[in-house]
């Protein structure tokens, strides 16, 4: 029985045209040794049987992958009749990379050019007498989905089975490979390998360097011609460059020439809609201004949309739900401690850091479109040349944009910087980019102090982040590390609509650690502080009589000069060490048994003023990280001492700002 | 034709494969395989900037998280710029 092979990219309509050829006379089985699986039938045309094999669907038949394996070892090894290629009519330049590789195995080949309908449909007009004559073999255009021309493609098969020889044209690799060819062939020749790859093919794989075809022959018996292939190689890389790139572009250069002969496409716009949109978006002055416009629209967008839509809402639902839970507790005789610990704890502590989650999933709502559109690739472009002419990094402004999440996954996002210097100080200043976690604190203060420019505060706050770590990777890579920045090719992906679902999940990765966080971390610290604040014994709850006022008190004076010298900022700051939403759930804490209802705001409003507000949230904006990202730090640096260095410079750096913003407000009049 | 695209790549800074493929009179999926070809031989080298998703349901097969959160870019090795050189010289 002859035996026709099937192979194709995927998605030819290989399958389809098997299942045209086969009927329901096929079976499934898999290939030897491999997971690939192995399509077989039986045809039968005037009386005679053909054996059909569907070979994996590949886009070349290299040494890439089991499937391209399988192909190649099945059309060389066991030499089918007639091998037909599947080639996809509406994206013919990719799909002939493939017959290319066909032509230089030497074997029977015919094309079914499938999808002829839909290329008509795209006004793409193929010239098959052409094309056949440009690839010297015969073209049999078919709509596989109609079963149109499978008949033409089965008298073609038998047909090119019952010729002596199989016509087609050879792809030229110029003077210095085919010589080169010429000479391992004959090398090969003069052996008794013991294989049934042709030779002339082997010849053109070990100068392509394929790695199976190479390890063969290292295995076998007479290896040591592959010195003698290594002098082919070198002799045409010292004058030209790698034969495998040579060969790959003369592969090319046929398929550019076949297409061109034979293929009219409707006249491409040559500036697509997205090359202009990109033009504006990453324009060398205007890309600037606009992500910076995007993002401050997004944090006002943030504020209205989430604060006043959504946040009273939740605020006022967890009050009421507080109050409800405490009355229960107190009807059921619990304890008194018990309802102290869940009021003025669990609601006061953790509710608080709750309380800001609808504005959390809008605000990455927002983000979540910007980067499932595409338009974040364009910023970090934009960043990109500032960051350059800071002597940084580009990709360091990609880690950023991971860390506006949170830092941990924007310090691990560093590991694609290769050079030691750029990715130290990417690492080291990461953590002045304003994570998720130090959102509740300035919106906290922000409902206090400024509820009228929510938006412009928060986008000043990220920008000011934003800059200082712009500063201190500038002064890093003037001091600490010092060397060449390596430069890289950033790829724009084409625009798209952003989906629901992705923009969603974006939205639901942020959100969901947010909240596995306050109920893991953020939960133990506030059972650990409220332990705390009411001991000893005896002592008035949340006073600075407690253990928890006693510490605050403590490190208070450090923070006299910043304007915010009070025990509870102190301790506020000291939970935040451990996570930053333990800074509102403190403040919250402490500060519960002070108010009743909208508690915190009225409580934070009579211990801060507006200015003091202000160095507040720079502090927490840029001192100490949390215990997360200097554990990262240290385990992605491989050094305590770097972890530790972090952990103090950045104090450091947040109390001076604070500082200078205290101090300077005052001089100013500032209150 | 793939040795025109290193070329063009390394005099840029960002590309999109649309551009390429207008530039080559081609279309995107062309130039996707040239890409791969070349990071095969080692001309250039490709980082996928992923986003980082905390997610951790493993089912990242069709999922916009995995598609869309990459930032993705190149470097041309030391490889690529010898040869970029060397045609630069014939
Ligand atoms: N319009 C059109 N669709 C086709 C044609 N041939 C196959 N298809 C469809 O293309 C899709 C992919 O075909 P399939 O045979 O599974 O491709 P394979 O991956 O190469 O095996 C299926 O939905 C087929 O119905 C054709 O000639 N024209």
């Amino acid at each position: 029985m002859k035996t026709i092979a099937l192979v194709g990219n995927p998605n030819s309509g290989k399958t389809t045209i098997f299942n045209a050829l086969t009927g329901a006379n096929q079976h499934v089985g898999n290939w030897p040794g491999v997971t690939v699986e192995k399509k077989e039938g039986v045809l039968t045309f005037q009386k005679e049987k053909y054996r059909i094999v569907d070979l994996p669907g590949t886009y070349s038949l290299g040494a890439y992958s089991e499937d391209e394996m399988v192909a190649r070892d099945f059309i060389l090894i066991d030499q089918p009749d007639v091998v037909i290629n599947v080639v996809d009519a509406t994206n013919i330049e990719r799909n002939l990379y493939l017959t290319t590789q066909l032509l230089e195995m030497g074997t029977k080949v015919i094309v079914a050019l499938n999808m002829m309908d839909e290329a008509e449909g795209k006004k793409i007009r193929i010239d098959v007498e052409k094309l056949s004559k440009g690839l010297g073999i015969p073209v049999v255009p078919t709509i596989a989905s109609k079963k149109n021309g499978i008949e033409k493609l089965i008298e073609k098969s038998i047909e090119t089975i019952n010729k002596k020889q199989s016509f087609q044209n050879k792809i030229r690799y110029g003077k210095e490979i085919e010589e080169q060819i010429e000479i391992v062939k004959e090398l090969l020749d003069s052996l008794s390998l013991n294989t049934k790859y042709p030779y002339e093919w082997l010849a053109l794989k070990l100068l392509e360097n394929d790695s199976y075809i190479h390890e063969m022959i290292r295995n076998g018996a007479e290896s040591k011609i592959l010195g003698r292939v290594q002098e082919s190689i070198d002799q045409v890389a010292a004058t030209m460059m790698e034969p495998e790139l040579i060969i790959v572009d003369k592969r090319y250069e046929f398929i550019r020439h076949v297409v061109k002969e034979s293929v009219k496409k409707p006249n491409e716009e040559v500036v697509t809609k997205s090359d202009r949109i990109d033009k504006i978006l990453t324009h060398k002055w205007l890309g600037l201004p606009i992500f910076a416009l995007i993002m401050l629209i997004v944090y006002q967008l943030t504020f209205t949309i989430g604060q006043d839509l959504f946040g009273e809402m939740v605020a006022g639902g967890m009050e009421v739900l507080g109050e409800k839970v405490a009355l229960l507790l107190i009807n059921a005789n619990a304890p008194e401690l018990l309802v102290a610990f869940i009021s003025d704890g669990l609601f006061g502590g953790v509710g608080a850091v709750l309380e800001f989650v609808p504005l959390i999933m809008v605000m990455y709502f927002f983000i979540g479109i910007l980067e499932d559109s595409g338009y974040m690739a364009r910023a970090a472009y934009v960043m990109d040349r500032i960051m350059r002419s800071l002597g940084l990094h580009g990709k360091t402004f990609i880690s950023m944009l991971v860390g506006v999440g949170c830092n941990v996954p924007g310090i691990m996002a560093t590991r694609t910087l290769d050079s030691k210097k750029d990715r130290m100080i990417a690492m080291l200043i990461n953590p002045f980019i304003s994570c998720g976690a130090r959102l509740p604190i300035y919106l906290v203060f922000i409902a206090a102090f400024f509820p009228k420019h929510g938006g412009l505060v928060l986008f000043s706050l990220y920008v000011f982040g934003f800059l200082i770590a712009l500063l201190m990777g500038k002064i890093f890579s003037k001091t600490l590390f010092k060397g060449e920045t390596s430069y890289f090719i950033m790829e724009l992906p084409p625009y798209r609509m952003p989906t629901i679902k992705g923009i969603l999940l974006h939205m639901w990765d942020k959100v969901s650690s947010f909240l596995k966080r306050a109920g893991t971390v953020i939960f133990t610290v506030v059972t650990i502080l409220w332990v705390l604040s009411v001991l000893p014994y005896g002592v008035e709850p949340h006073s600075s009589a407690s253990i928890l006022g006693r510490i605050g008190s403590f490190i208070a004076p450090i923070f006299k000069p910043a304007g915010f010298g009070t025990w509870q900022a102190s301790v506020g700051l000291f939970a935040g060490i451990v996570a930053k939403e333990a800074v509102v759930a403190t403040l919250g804490m402490v500060y519960a048994g002070v108010e009743e209802g909208p508690g915190l705001i009225m409580a934070i409003q009579e211990a801060f003023t507006p200015l003091t507000a202000v160095s507040f949230m720079v502090m927490t904006l840029l001192y100490t990280p949390c215990a997360a990202v200097i554990g990262t730090i240290r385990r992605e640096t491989n050094s305590r001492k770097w972890a530790i260095f972090t952990a103090l410079y950045t104090f450091l750096v947040g109390w001076i700002a604070a500082v200078l913003i205290f101090q300077v407000g005052r001089f100013f009049g500032l209150s | 034709m793939i040795i025109e695209v290193l070329k063009e790549m390394a005099d840029m800074p960002v590309f999109s494969k649309k551009t390429l493929a207008n530039k080559f009179h081609t279309n995107d999926t062309v130039i996707e395989q040239v890409l791969k070809e070349l990071q095969r031989m080692g001309c250039i080298s490709k980082e996928e900037n992923n986003n980082g998703c905390n997610l951790g349901c493993g089912s990242c097969k069709g999922c916009p998280m995995a598609s869309s959160n990459g930032i993705n870019s190149f470097t041309v090795t030391e490889k690529g710029k010898r040869i970029i050189k060397n045609t630069n010289l014939c």
